[in-house]
């Protein structure tokens, strides 16, 4: 077999594409929530310390082999036992979050379009492209992100330009003083979000870094992705208000509801939430790839693509039982996963690592 | 293995597309859709009744449908057998809603509107002074239009002339959440009410229907509604009729105004404020003896300008105090000019609004005649002489 592997510049588009799934799930509600009017600074704001986080999680790892992935790294410094255990208590969480946001795809379209479907249709649809991508080639799949990504892009600049002319100052003026509280509410919860690309790092035998660029892809793209997040609620808090957006479950939605794009055309919102199916096939991909690369080191087998399958039947099985209506599916995410998300990624994966740099620098592994 | 991936791929994509299931509202097949555009929606707290009308489209007849029920959206529902078509309102333009309902409840109305999923923010919103909602969707437009294409016209008309801002269902729903009071633009129905103003259109330009608690507080006239616009900010233009002090007249076309609100902080609580009317406007038509080019003159026309917008802007001023809301946004302008102290009074703005001492100041003028330089009778035949 060829091996599969691609260059960190080629995978950053893949996390970014997916990102924007939970992004824009959580940032334009919560984040105007907790955050006000001031909360379309918060992605731009959060760029660094994101970058300088994952950098110091990079940096822990610096004297692993650079070929393996958090699960073998784990399985080489705990041991067998132990190691198994941490990836796959890993496994867990990233299979329960894929079967969240496949629960959450399906949620979306039925309460923005097609509001007489059930979500299983469209769970099913999303579980089983998502599960043959995964199976595929990474390459294919960084390359498919490329496209994705510009895809995103331009339908986001469609609608927010479109839309510029909605905007009412003062939905997000004045920004003060007073804002720099809520706004640090608003940093937290854009880093909480982004960590979840953080289960990335089990697929770091996959791809290859360049050492001169070390951290300008990430760097860039990070940017690139919080500048447009930044935009969508600048946008989508200009026009209905920091307490009207906190009200609305999807209030991108809104946005693409009421925009006349150029002039010529409107009530373009089903396309729009069609379009955002792509974030979802790209992070629940993600996340499938994850999981089965957990397996695969777990259980000690070559290849990655066997163990997809049935990772996505557990995810699909998990979306069924992870909330049966939306009001199940919203306790799940204000009292689960927006609590869980930072213990695992910003509590147990920095400590894991410590301990995992601690281990190596006292038994003066080099590799 | 490729060929049945891509196969299995495809399949599982298609069901993704909105054809694939026939719902009532999943599957929409353009000839079979009732596109209702004005909803007309009238209630006592017991009943709703809405009433809906579609749109002229070629020679096709207007349809106007109506049904009773507990809710709007039973209404609604009820609708659906009194026609083979599918009714659709994601195209609804317009939405009117009779003076009872708006003093009953309009909370139940944007209820509705948010959890509804087809009808958008961007809907106008009118409240039907002296009437029901009803007599506004069925009016008898002839052949020629609909209610909505009237609806249309009353619109443009009312921000051309200055009359009123027709503000949308999101505008209103985010007022009443951020603030608790609305502003709504009123019509009448032309032989429902006051006649004056009323033209061909069958509607009528009424004002401003002021929504407090969820409730119409109050209306205001049209002279208190030409200065909730200038208040607001949306007066684009108007043309208005003042004396010239020595039994003549001129009609004076508004070509630019500012009103800016100034905070007089004392000891860090709002002490007072300034209300600084500023308008600029040109001479549209002259029945006086007046010379235009006369600072005195021109100067007295300005005065008498000043009298009618003041009479204007503060009664405006005067309504939305004695209502007990600040409807036309002025604390939104202040904390624009100080975030940090305005969060002083921000909690119970809506009380220190009705009491706040306001001071008035205008800076009106006259600024153009266009391109004449003096009316025919007392001109004929000579030439000014301007430095």
């Amino acid at each position: 077999m060829k091996e599969d592997r691609i260059s960190s510049r080629q995978f950053m588009p893949v996390i970014a594409s997916g990102l924007f799934s939970p992004m824009m799930r959580a940032l334009p509600r919560m984040g105007a929530e907790n955050a006000g009017k001031a909360m379309y600074l918060a992605p731009l704001l959060s760029v660094l310390p994101v970058f300088i986080y994952i950098r110091l999680l990079c940096w822990l790892l610096e004297e692993c082999p650079p070929d393996k992935g958090l699960a073998e790294v784990f399985i080489s410094c705990f041991g067998k036992t132990l190691g198994r255990a941490l990836a796959l208590a890993f496994f867990v969480w990233t299979a329960f979050y894929a079967s969240y946001i496949i629960r959450n795809c399906a949620e979306r379209l039925i309460s923005t379009i097609y509001p007489q479907s059930g979500p299983w249709g469209f769970a099913a649809a999303v579980t089983a492209v998502c599960a043959l991508a995964a199976m595929g080639r990474l390459q294919t799949l960084a390359r498919a992100a490329g496209i994705f990504f510009g895809l995103i892009f331009i339908m986001l600049a469609l609608v927010l330009l479109s839309a510029l002319t909605m905007i009412k100052a003062e939905n997000v003026l004045p920004i003060s003083c007073l804002d720099i509280a809520p706004l640090f509410k608003g940093v937290l919860l854009t880093a909480n979000v982004a960590g979840t690309a953080l289960s990335a790092l089990f697929l770091r035998g996959s791809v290859t870094l360049n050492e001169k660029r070390r951290g300008k892809p990430l760097l860039k793209w990070l940017s690139l992705l919080m500048l447009l997040v930044s935009f969508t609620l600048f946008v989508t808090i200009g026009c209905y208000g920091a307490k009207m957006t906190a009200r609305e479950q999807q209030p991108f939605f809104l946005v693409s509801r009421d925009v006349r794009v150029l002039g010529l055309f409107d009530r373009i919102e089903a396309a729009v939430m069609t379009t955002w199916v792509i974030t979802d096939f790209m992070m629940v991909t993600l996340l499938f790839l994850v999981c089965a690369e957990v397996l695969r080191v777990c259980f000690v087998r070559k290849e990655r693509k066997w163990f997809v399958p049935p990772v996505a039947a557990a995810a699909l099985a998990g979306s069924a039982l992870t909330a049966k209506n939306a009001f199940e599916l919203w306790h799940v995410t204000e009292f689960i996963v927006q609590k869980a998300n930072p213990a695992v990624y910003y509590a147990l994966l920095p400590l894991l690592l410590a301990a995992v740099k601690i281990k190596n620098k006292k038994s003066k592994k080099r590799y | 293995m490729k060929k049945v991936s891509l196969a299995l791929l495809l399949l599982a994509a298609a069901l993704l597309f909105s054809g694939c299931r026939q719902g009532r509202d999943n599957y929409r097949d353009i000839e079979r859709l009732e596109l209702i555009q004005t909803l007309g929606i009238d209630g006592d707290g017991e009943t709703v009744t809405v009433s809906a009308a579609t749109g002229k489209r070629g020679d096709s007849a207007v349809i106007v449908l109506k049904n009773s029920a507990r809710t709007i959206a039973g209404a609604l529902d009820g609708m659906q057998t009194f026609t083979e078509k599918d009714i659709y309102f994601s195209h609804v333009a317009v939405c009117l809603l009779g003076q009872k309902a708006a003093e009953t409840d309009l909370y139940y109305l944007l209820d509705f509107i948010e959890r509804e999923v087809s009808v958008r923010y961007g809907t106008y919103i009118y409240i039907v002074r002296n009437g029901t909602a009803e007599d506004a969707v069925t009016l008898d437009t002839g052949e020629n239009t609909c209610v909505t294409d009237l609806l249309a016209a009353l619109e443009k008309s009312m921000r051309l002339l200055g009359d009123a801002h027709t503000y949308t269902l999101g505008e209103t729903a985010q007022a009443m959440l951020e603030n608790d009071c609305a502003l709504v633009a009123a019509l009448e129905v032309s032989g429902t009410g006051v006649e004056e103003g009323a033209n061909e259109l069958g509607f009528s330009p009424a004002g401003y229907a002021l929504i407090k608690g969820g409730r119409l507080a109050a209306f205001s006239d049209r002279e208190q509604a030409h200065g909730i616009m200038l208040l607001t900010g949306y007066l684009q233009s108007d043309t208005v009729e003042v004396s010239d002090g020595r039994g003549g007249a001129a009609s004076l076309q508004v070509t630019g105004s500012r009103v800016s609100f100034v905070p007089h902080y004392e000891d860090g609580r709002l002490g007072r404020a300034e209300v600084k009317v500023k308008l600029r406007a040109s001479i549209d038509e002259l029945h006086s003896e007046l010379d235009v080019y006369s600072p005195e003159d021109i100067s007295r026309l300005a005065e008498s300008l000043q009298e009618v917008e003041a009479e204007r802007v503060e009664g405006a001023m005067a309504l939305c105090r004695s209502a007990g809301a600040d409807f036309i946004g002025m604390g939104k302008k202040l904390e624009m000019r100080d975030p940090v102290r305005f969060s002083a009074v921000k909690e119970n703005w809506n009380e220190t609004f009705s009491s706040l001492p306001l001071e008035f100041s205008y800076d009106i003028a006259i600024e153009r005649t266009y391109n004449i330089t003096s009316p025919l009778e007392s001109g004929a035949g000579e030439t000014h002489e301007r430095g």
